[in-house]
């Protein structure tokens, strides 16, 4: 309680100053006259010349108000200054603005070009919490001597002294380099893959490792900016070493496993793996690789599995787009009753396949008598689809069209037949 | 969650940012920084203890010489901060922030703080660019009530004044002296023969060839400078530059700085110096160093002028704030203060006269004091004139030393150029 009245003293004492007063008034008239031209301009819902034509200008429209505002804090600024030579904490509200403004630009021309997904992440977890440290920060330093005070030493560990200043470096740079790498990363990674002809899944393991090693780097600049001095590294790693053995082995084992996978390129983004279930086998894509487990996703019942990378070291695992391709090759059985001709109802199998858009050409669908069973004969109808995840969709839509086919055709699924020999059974006692 | 519905592209909006709440957060923060009627100050005050109706909080910003220099940093630090806990001991209402910066960036600071309208209520400089900071509307005069009236030692007071009204309050002095290396040289030059003939045999001097720390050479060789009855005389004293420099072991230097590193280092076995360097000389060379008065000169003893350690006041303090500074300046040329800084730092002298101070037993105290004692104060504008007027008054020297002007040629000139500074 005692510091936080010594800090009201120090704020009270000096926001009674007629110089920040003045700096007050100008910013709540400012701030009032923008709210004034904003209900009369309507700058953001009115339509303006050649917005029809260039949609960019739909998109832009909405800076306009902060635009407006940036400007009439600069200009009541530049009055102040000329009239008073006190309008430091006005240019500086005005700049920060103007910042936060013009991120807003780059955020909003960045999701024209890059993953709207990847953006925002950045702009949530990275820009926000980065226009709050910095402006917070900022802040002080216009009214108090931040620099000092962060140089102060805050705790004292084997001898060495960490002041306020290496704790907020530890903190917030771990902080934004966990969170603001991924979008560097991407960039690289998107680089990489036009220079060497990188396929998707392979862009994305480059991604990955390229964010592994700029938090690794980052990590190590801290420390090193930090000053932790070899044997404070040594002791720490010692610990580590042990904590390793016991609790933090499956943890440690799971993060090789994935760098291990990464480099050797089996289970990457965007591969398609067959995993066994309880109701067969269901194909599911590699969403991400994380460090300590993998999510994947299930398409029948939107399910994201998230499986720890050791797994993929101990299990044989069946994966649809391994080195050659993605293709997947699916197939429908069918019955047909014995009268039909087997040569008609396999061309009626192939030529309703070959009607499904998403089934390749090449290979061509191709029919087959598999057996002679005890009510009809079964067919399959075999064919190649590009996506392996759209395999039951794609066995949904063939399975439909071959009734509609067969209908027309009259083609008979017979239901399933016993024929019974009744012996000494005396004549006309079945009738 | 579907994953590729999140790659798809489509034309972005404002992802639900709108940065106009930053602004407007603002307001009522700043509102509430500025003590309105708001709930956390109200349960602040029926909390607290102790009522912060009436406390105020003061900035002040302290002058030191270098940025490099750790060492005179944490001297000067060490004294303010010891003052500042005595003053809040009995003034506990009044909190004290104080910021220490460098010289060559103090203009720079002060105009920054006062950009924002909360430039320091309390400025400690040595004043040679007291005019300066006023003439930016940085500082302004003070006023002193019946009872606030300091007691002042050897004029000070009027040393402080600009047309006519009192500008700051001094608050010690730093005379010039000379500081020499004991195990390299037994005795220091008494006067400046015996300097020359000291360097023929040897031992290396380091003067200091700003016009300000010559001022003592000056006035012993040619006569007083800034007397506005008498014009200036220059001759002897570019003359006895020149031979000076011609001494292979006598050189002259304008960055103090290099001055004290070849004493410490042992390149230079004497040199000019300020009393303010002491702390920092005896403890890089312990016993080894040795001080002395100014050599004397034809004229009798050497007058340097006296560099005024002084408490200017910022021009945009609230009226409680002005007050606790003026406050905490009178405080610290209290008697107790006053006796107590000369004793910690036994290099500084008090500007308050009623001190007694045990110069008997210590030597270096006294020599200090002696030095002040022959000091010459200089007015504002003089030193203003001095500071500003210092490039031109090098480049007059500067020939002369090289070898590249002789004295006859420059002396004229640079008498000029003296006799209108004597009239600021």
């Amino acid at each position: 309680m005692n510091s936080l009245s010594e800090f009201f003293t120090n704020v009270v004492s000096d926001f009674a100053r007629p110089s920040i007063l003045l700096q007050l008034v100008t910013l709540g008239l400012t701030i009032l006259s923008w709210l004034l031209l904003t209900k009369l301009l309507n700058l953001d819902n009115r339509r303006w010349p050649f917005e029809k034509r260039f949609k960019y200008i739909t998109t832009f429209k909405k800076l306009a108000n902060g635009l407006l505002l940036m400007l009439m804090l600069r200009g009541f600024g530049l009055a102040l200054d000329h009239i008073a030579n006190v309008a430091g904490l006005v240019f500086f509200l005005t700049d920060f603005y103007g910042l936060l403004l013009l991120s807003r630009f780059f955020i909003i021309i960045l999701m024209f070009y890059a993953p709207i997904a990847i953006v925002s992440r950045f702009d949530i977890y990275v820009l926000r919490p980065s226009y709050l440290l910095f402006g917070f920060s900022s802040f002080l330093s216009q009214i108090y001597d931040l620099p000092s005070l962060l140089a102060m030493p805050a705790v004292v560990i084997g001898g060495d002294s960490i002041s306020f200043n290496d704790i907020c470096l530890i903190i917030f740079g771990s902080y934004f380099l966990a969170t603001g790498s991924s979008l560097p990363a991407s960039g690289l990674a998107w680089i990489a893959a036009k220079a060497f002809q990188l396929s998707k899944p392979a862009l994305r393991a480059t991604e990955l490792i390229i964010k592994y090693l700029i938090i690794a780097i980052g990590i190590i600049s801290i420390l090193l900016i930090v000053g932790v001095n070899y044997t404070f590294l040594a002791a720490i790693s010692g610990g580590l070493s042990v904590g390793l053995g016991f609790g933090l082995k499956e943890v440690f084992s799971n993060f090789i496993s994935g760098l291990w996978l990464l480099v050797e390129g089996s289970v990457r983004p965007g591969d398609v793996l067959l995993l066994e279930s309880g109701t067969g086998e269901d194909p599911c894509e590699v969403i991400e690789l994380g460090m300590r487990a993998t999510t994947l996703w299930r398409d029948r019942d939107n399910v994201e599995l998230v499986v720890p990378n050791q797994l993929f070291f101990t299990q044989q695992m069946v994966t649809y787009s391994g080195v050659r391709d993605r293709h997947r090759r699916g197939q429908v059985l069918i019955h047909a009753a014995y009268r039909h001709p087997p040569e008609q109802v396999i061309a009626i199998l192939e030529a309703v396949a070959a009607t499904i858009p998403r089934i390749l050409e090449t290979p061509a669908p191709k029919g087959l008598l598999l057996r002679y069973d005890d009510s009809a004969i079964t067919y399959a109808i075999r064919y190649w689809i590009e996506d392996p995840m759209n395999g039951i969709g794609i066995a949904s839509q063939v399975g439909i069209a071959i009734w509609k086919s067969f209908s027309s055709h009259g083609i008979e699924i017979p239901y399933p037949q016993r024929v019974l020999h009744a012996e000494g059974v005396p004549p006309g006692y079945i009738s | 969650m579907v994953l590729n519905l999140s790659y798809k592209r489509h034309p972005p909006n404002m992802n639900g940012f709108s940065p106009q709440p930053f602004l407007l957060a603002f307001l009522p923060i700043l509102a509430f920084l500025q003590g309105c009627n708001l709930p956390l100050l109200q349960k602040n005050k029926a909390e607290g203890s102790k009522s912060i109706e009436f406390r105020s909080s003061i900035r002040i910003l302290v002058q030191t010489i270098s940025t490099d220099d750790v060492l005179e940093m944490d001297y000067y630090k060490s004294i303010i901060n010891t003052e500042i806990r005595e003053f809040q001991l009995v003034n506990p209402n009044i909190r004290i922030n104080a910021r220490f910066v460098p010289t060559e960036d103090l203009e720079k600071e002060v105009g920054f703080q006062h950009l924002r309208g909360l430039g320091p209520d309390l400025i400690l400089l040595t004043n040679n660019n007291a005019l300066q900071l006023l003439r930016k509307k940085y500082i302004k005069y003070v006023s002193l009530e019946h009872g606030e009236t300091p007691s002042i030692r050897n004029n000070l007071l009027n040393s402080i004044r600009h047309d006519g009204k009192l500008l700051g309050i001094p608050v010690y002095i730093f005379p010039q002296l000379a500081c020499y290396d004991r195990s390299r040289m037994k005795e220091p030059p008494e006067n400046l023969d015996e300097l020359v003939r000291l360097s023929q045999s040897g031992n290396s001097f380091g003067i200091e060839k700003n016009i300000d720390t010559l001022q003592w050479l000056y006035s012993g060789l040619d006569g007083p400078l800034f007397e506005k009855k008498t014009r200036p005389s220059s001759l002897a004293f570019l003359r006895w530059l020149r031979l000076a420099n011609l001494e292979p072991t006598i050189s002259f230097e304008s960055d103090p700085l290099l001055l004290r590193s070849g004493l410490i280092s042992g390149e230079l076995h004497w040199i000019t110096c300020s009393s303010s360097w002491l702390p920092k000389l005896k403890l890089l060379m312990g016993k080894k160093l040795g001080i002395a008065m100014l050599p004397n000169t034809p004229a009798g003893k050497a007058r340097p002028f006296l560099n005024v350690r002084t408490w200017f006041f910022g021009s945009q303090s609230s009226g409680r704030q002005h007050e606790s500074a003026k406050k905490f300046a009178l405080f610290s040329i209290n008697i107790v203060q006053q006796r107590n800084m000369a004793l910690k730092t036994g290099t500084v002298v008090p500007v308050n006269p009623g001190i007694s101070l045990p110069l008997k037993t210590n030597k270096d105290l006294k020599l200090v004091n002696v030095a002040a004692d022959k000091g010459k104060l200089l007015t504002l504008g003089q030193v203003d004139w001095l500071y500003r007027t210092d490039t031109a008054l090098i480049s007059f020297i500067n020939p002369v030393l090289s070898g590249e002007q002789s004295p006859e040629e420059i002396a004229p000139r640079l008498d000029n150029l003296l006799e209108y500074g004597a009239r600021k």
